[in-house]
């Protein structure tokens, strides 16, 4: 299993990288490869590598604004969740991006 | 660059008396803007209410950050109080009993500032970071808690 997300906030202060953590710590918990992508104040960082992009089995973008370079996850399976949500609890959104890819 | 060039022991406050959140985040521009770090306190402060309402800044486990980039702000610091279980629609719904207010001027924030910032909200995904956080009596306490973290001096 191998996802990719994008976390991006209005004021990409702090909600940006507070859910790209909730997220890794999440993944990593149950094992699964993760690269997650930050858009916020300083612009894009850790950007995922197209590689990574094409070989991921899901794609999660926890944002409340738009996605850069959205282009790049056009052929993949995407769940789209408010940032809050992985600030908050980004275990239940890995479980909703799994059952994406279930059905 | 580490986060000593983003707080200092006077921009905590150990004793926030403001029971509204309102209340709690004006006691802590007043703060900034004392130690001359806004260019106009309502500017600011506008910034950050709007900002508030986009969604809830408590993060849980006790904490809140509200936060503006608004041109009211001269430079990039943050201002920390502890307070007595204020109301604040926290994601798991609990009160907040420290709020970290955070100000970013509009254009030409240092980069430095910002991926300070960065490790700190990383950081308040730490349980044990934001209970030490809570339990602190003091604004040493915190200072030391801030300035003793490998992340935030790099």
């Amino acid at each position: 299993m191998k996802i990719v997300a994008v976390t991006a906030c209005v004021a990409g202060l702090a909600h940006t990288y507070m859910a790209a953590t909730g997220l890794k710590k999440a993944a990593k918990a149950r094992n699964i490869e993760i690269h997650v992508e930050t858009q916020g104040s300083m612009g894009i960082q850790n950007k995922i590598k197209q590689s990574d992009i094409d070989t991921a089995d899901v794609v999660i973008f926890a944002v409340d604004t738009n996605v850069a370079h959205r282009d790049r996850f056009e052929k993949k399976p995407i769940l789209t969740v408010k940032v809050a949500e992985a600030v908050k609890n980004a275990d239940n959104v890995i479980n909703k991006a799994l059952e994406l890819i279930k059905k | 660059m580490d986060i000593k060039n983003l707080i200092n022991i006077n921009l905590i406050k150990a004793e926030i008396k403001a029971t509204r959140k309102e209340e709690v985040i004006k006691e802590l521009a007043e703060l900034l803007d004392q130690n001359n770090k806004l260019n106009s306190l309502e500017v600011y402060l506008h910034d950050v209410f709007k900002r508030e309402e986009e969604y809830t800044t408590g993060i849980g486990r006790g904490i809140a950050i509200p936060h503006g980039k608004s041109e009211g702000v001269k430079e990039s610091c943050i201002a920390i109080g502890k307070c007595n279980d204020v109301e604040w629609d926290s994601m798991d719904g609990n009160p907040v009993k420290i709020v970290i207010l955070i100000a970013v001027p509009l254009s030409g924030a240092q980069n430095e500032h910002l991926m300070i910032l960065a490790k700190l909200a990383e950081l308040l995904m730490d349980e044990e970071f934001t209970q030490n956080l809570v339990n602190s009596k003091n604004p040493e306490d915190i200072y030391r808690l801030l300035t003793g973290q490998e992340e935030l001096a790099s």
